[in-house]
């Protein structure tokens, strides 16, 4: 008996667990995205739990975190001049090192989301302007390092937020 | 005194004045001060005094240094003799002519010096060898050198005189026998260029060598390659190959060199290759070859290695290839062999192949090479059994007729399935890795080491060993595991991680796997437990706080058991995440709970958190009693004032039915002339009062903090019920020393029966009336007690109706079985009557016996007495036949 539409069948049949597995990879991708920026706000939080009342901004507005993130590029190109500030941060409560490691994560997880949707990503122009930041970290170390600190913190649940409704780049 | 030197040697370099050390031996020649002083000075020919660019490189340059008391002169001439030129402390130069130069020939100097400079194989230290080849008899023995030298990051041709900064070092040379000197620069900074200098000082005479620049990358002498064998190629043909020098820093070129006889060390260069191996055929076997190896840079300047040890071409009668392979269980080898029978040589296709002297290899798994070249494949490799102190299997080559030659090749077989378990702690930057190792699987003389790689996000499905890798420190713990932390942590990268294996053998690793630290969380356990009963609902509640890490959803396991010695857990799963208490149902509300409390993450994934601290709740009240106390009453008689005063007794209530405690008891009166009235009652279960009217019902209620019973028994006492007899009969049984039946039958009668209450009291002691409430539609009923079977007990049925208790029915319990206690009596009469009468019977019996054995013999004839008996030997056995 003939039957022909059993080789296409069997086509269909192995191709579809690579289409089905597709969309569950990047459900994880986003789900890990979230939960690993909450886990850096959470590290953060404690140990950093004062939240500057009043911002000062003079000089400091090279450090993102003032506008919200409204695409994977522009997270990413955050999340990349965050990982040249921390490390000059002189915090040694925060888990800087760690915080380090956890953004470079979050790119990836980003990057993963942004190849997904067909995006392109840039290297951060704003690297440039960090020039005055050793100068800034020895006059006012502290204040550097709260500010630095709480707009991550603004960055990363403006990332939370944006990936509930991410559909394009 | 040296600030001077540097400034001249900055002149010196901008003037090009400088040597190029090479990469050979050079000599320095050396005049005293008389002889050089003639030779007249012209100011301000510096500008026009040739550079040494064209000089660089140069095999062998001779030089020489005077040096006055004062000031000091330096000649630097090459082999042509064309370009030497002279300087003073003060910046003066002069270039030689040609019969000036002439005269400044080494064997005319009064000093000689034979100089080799090398960078050492270990690229850590310079050496300069001095060896003194002339010297003129007015110089005493006694030198005195010293090694001075200044770093510059430039090389020579763009060397200013601004690059050269700081102080110049100075290493003194130490003496290695009468004329012979060593000089070292340790800690070398491979491609700077260090200017150098010799101070020689013999007596008061001070020679100064003219400055001298090297790059110690451009002079290094190579250690010498190691480890030379014979391997065989997939066609089959021999090659010689060796290993790298352990640092090499730029490629190698190699000369091989043969001696034909080992005896007559006559060695031949044969090849210069650029790799390490050499293919030599199958000529040079059965010969006694010796090959040697040498190595040096192969491309710019340097120094030939030492020649490596000799190695031995001696052939073997049988070789194999490998001779010793290490391998993992589940691999397939291969094993080469040439087989040289008494010079001659076996061909492949006779060669059969045997494992361990006792299993011969199908035919199968050989191949053909070549001619004389057989190869035996071995499949799916099991692991070796250790058999005494061999370690390894035995492969035999062997000719066709199954004679097999002594020497055979060694296989090990190692198993490496070594499991890596990981666990990332509740901060989430730190993960711990252990593994461990069946020691006797693992060959003497292994080290181990974690070796991993980390991919930006997440495993790869099939996790294989990349060729960049890197290792991971490990420390034996005493549970005889190894423990390897990484911190900081790259929560969702793949940490590909493997063990390796090295050996003299070789290297094995152990089956790659992929961990990402997210996946192995062992999370802290929840925090602020507490535990409570709730009141009205009756539900152990308990609520937590959850740990600030990991951020994802969790699921818990609450383990709760009361509070006594010995702890029976019950364990209650909570996954419906995102949550923070639990309400579980628990049977007994009125004890102590033990409650812990642990977490992990809801997809299942990672590890469960240690238990939390424990909780115990309080015991409360939860709710108002669930009923009154069951009561009875004793009536006593007052004769003298004529008046019956009834005092209730009742058991304490149970926990189940307090729900928790009682705080006091109610009494409630309620006579038959309609009055009503409460009393309190905090201490004690019994209370008394006098009954003076026809009917007084009483009803009593247990309190506790919440409330009153509202479910409570009552009983009227009524005169006139009190002579209602109902209970016909009444029967005590007892079965044994804990449990009587109480059986009775009833009258007919017309009243309703709400219950019954049993009395019992044993007469003989003065105990305590106990009673029971029993159910109305029951004759029969188990009393369990401690009885005493030989005392008399006496058991009272009541009646109970709604309008009162009626007149009981009363037995007195056990009273039959004393009675019978005379029978027992009787036994002990007749036992001994009977035993008796035995004695007697066995005694007649006995001499009954006796007397039919005496009338017995009396028939038998007296051999002594009866003719025909006589001469018959009773004692001897006859056959009647």
């Amino acid at each position: 008996m003939r039957c022909p539409g059993l080789p296409l069948c069997g086509l269909l049949w192995f191709w579809l667990p690579l289409f089905a597995s597709r969309p569950v990879k990047i459900d994880k991708v986003k789900a890990d995205t979230k939960n690993l920026t909450r886990t850096i706000i959470a590290r953060i939080q404690e140990e950093h739990t004062q939240t500057p009342c009043s911002e000062p901004t003079a000089g400091l507005d090279f450090i993102p975190g003032e506008r919200p993130l409204e695409s994977l590029d522009s997270m990413d190109e955050t999340l990349q001049i965050f990982q040249r500030i921390l490390p000059s941060l002189p915090m040694e409560n925060v888990p800087v090192a760690q915080i380090f490691n956890d953004i470079e994560n979050l790119r990836s997880l980003i990057q993963t989301l942004g190849s997904h949707l067909g995006c392109t990503f840039h290297k951060s122009s704003n690297l440039a302007a960090l020039g005055n930041l050793t100068e800034l970290l020895t006059l006012s170390p502290y204040t550097t390092a709260v500010v630095a600190l709480d707009r991550l913190q603004t960055c990363l649940h403006s990332i939370v937020k944006h990936l509930d409704h991410i559909g394009s780049c | 005194m040296y600030w001077p030197i540097l400034d001249f040697i900055r002149m010196a370099v901008a003037h090009c004045m400088v040597h190029q050390i090479p990469a050979s031996s050079f000599m320095l020649p050396c005049m005293s001060q008389n002889e050089t002083s003639v030779i007249p000075l012209t100011a301000g020919v510096a500008a026009s005094s040739p550079g040494l660019h064209g000089q660089h490189g140069t095999a062998e340059t001779n030089s020489l240094v005077l040096v006055a008391e004062e000031s000091f002169l330096c000649c630097l001439w090459s082999e042509t003799h064309e370009n030497c030129s002279l300087y003073t402390a003060g910046m003066e130069t002069k270039k030689f002519t040609s019969s000036e130069i002439s005269s400044l020939a080494p064997q005319q100097t009064d000093l000689s010096w034979n100089i080799q400079c090398w960078t050492k194989g270990d690229l850590e230290l310079f050496v300069c060898i001095l060896k003194l080849s002339n010297k003129k008899s007015y110089l005493n023995e006694e030198f005195k050198i010293n090694l001075l030298y200044v770093l510059s990051e430039l090389s020579l041709e763009d060397m200013s005189t601004g690059s050269l900064k700081g102080n110049f070092m100075v290493t003194p040379c130490d003496c290695n026998g009468s004329d012979k000197y060593e000089c070292h620069i340790p800690s070398l900074k491979l491609n700077y260029t260090y200017i150098t200098w010799l101070n020689i000082i013999n007596g008061v005479t001070l020679l100064q060598s003219p400055l001298m620049s090297v790059r110690p990358i451009n002079i290094v002498k190579p250690e010498p390659p190691l480890n030379l064998r014979l391997e065989m190629t997939d066609k089959g043909q021999l090659k010689i190959c060796w290993s790298n020098p352990v640092l090499t820093p730029y490629p190698l070129q190699y000369e091989v060199k043969f001696s034909g006889n080992a005896t007559q060390n006559a060695w031949q260069v044969v090849e210069i290759v650029i790799e390490t191996s050499l293919i030599i055929g199958n000529m040079l076997i059965g010969s006694s070859y010796l090959v040697q190896v040498r190595c040096k840079s192969l491309h710019g300047p340097g120094f030939w290695s030492d020649w490596s040890t000799p190695y031995n071409l001696n052939a073997e009668d049988v070789m194999y290839f490998p001779p010793k392979i290490l391998t993992t269980v589940g691999s397939n080898v291969s094993f080469h062999c040439l087989y040289n029978d008494k010079n001659k040589m076996i061909l492949s296709k006779k060669i059969v192949w045997w494992l361990n002297l006792a299993e011969e290899i199908p035919e199968r798994q050989y191949t053909l090479v070549n001619d004389r070249v057989s190869r035996v494949t071995l499949f799916n490799l099991n692991a070796t059994k250790p058999r005494g102190r061999f370690f390894y299997n035995a492969l035999y080559c062997c000719n066709q007729n199954r004679e097999c030659h002594h020497r055979y090749a060694e296989l090990y077989v190692v198993d490496v399935s070594i499991n890596i378990t990981c666990e990332t702690d509740g901060y989430l930057t730190k993960m711990t890795c252990r593994w461990s190792t069946n020691t006797n699987a693992l060959l003497v003389g292994s080290s181990l080491q974690l070796k991993y790689y980390r991919s930006s996000i997440y495993c790869s499905d099939f996790p294989s060993i990349p060729p960049k890798s890197e290792a991971k420190e490990c420390h034996l713990q005493r549970n005889h595991y190894y423990e390897c932390t990484f911190q900081p942590i790259f929560l969702l990268s793949g940490y590909t991680m493997w063990i390796e294996i090295k050996h003299q053998l070789g290297t094995l690793e152990s089956p790659p796997t992929c961990v990402i630290p997210a996946d192995v969380v062992k999370p802290f356990p929840p925090s602020n437990v507490k535990a409570e009963i709730t009141k009205n609902i009756g539900l152990l509640n308990v609520i937590w706080t959850n740990p600030a890490f990991p951020n994802s959803d969790l699921k818990f396991q609450i383990r709760y058991s009361v509070n006594r010695e010995e702890i029976l857990w019950e364990i209650f799963e909570v996954s419906n995440a995102p949550t923070r208490s639990a309400m579980i149902k628990v049977l007994d509300l009125c004890v102590v709970y033990i409650v812990q409390v642990r977490c992990s993450g809801l997809d299942g994934l990672g590890y469960w958190s240690d238990w939390s601290k424990p909780a115990y709740t309080i015991v409360q009240d939860i709710q108002a009693p669930l009923r009154g106390p069951e009561f009875w009453r004793v009536i006593n008689e007052d004769p003298i004032r004529k008046q019956k005063n009834v005092t209730l007794f009742w058991k304490p209530l149970m926990k189940n039915y307090s729900l928790c405690s009682v705080c006091r008891y109610i009494v409630k009166h309620h006579t038959s002339e309609n009055i009503t009235w409460t009393e309190y009652v905090t201490n004690g279960t019994t209370y008394t009062y006098p009954w003076t009217e026809d009917a007084h019902t009483v009803t009593i209620l247990a309190v506790n903090s919440i409330g009153a019973s509202s479910m409570n028994f009552n009983l009227t006492l009524s005169q006139q019920m009190s002579t209602v007899n109902i209970v016909q009969s009444l029967s005590a049984y007892p079965v044994n020393s804990s449990c009587v039946i109480l059986t009775w039958t009833l009258s007919p009668q017309l009243y309703v029966i709400t219950s019954f209450v049993i009395e019992w009291k044993n007469l003989n002691e003065e105990e305590q009336m106990k009673w029971i409430r029993v159910a109305p539609n029951i004759s029969k009923y188990y009393i369990y007690d401690h009885f005493i079977l030989i005392e008399k007990y006496q058991f009272s049925l009541y009646p109970i109706f709604p309008e009162g208790v009626g007149n009981p029915r009363m037995t007195d319990g056990f009273i039959k079985d004393r009675s019978e206690k005379p029978n027992d009596a009787g036994l002990y009469v007749i036992l001994p009557i009977v035993i008796s009468s035995l004695v007697l019977l066995l005694g007649t019996l006995l001499i009954s016996q006796q007397r039919m054995k005496k009338l017995f013999w009396e028939d038998v004839p007296n051999p002594k007495n009866c003719s025909w008996a006589q001469g018959v030997n009773f004692q001897k056995r006859m056959d009647i036949l």
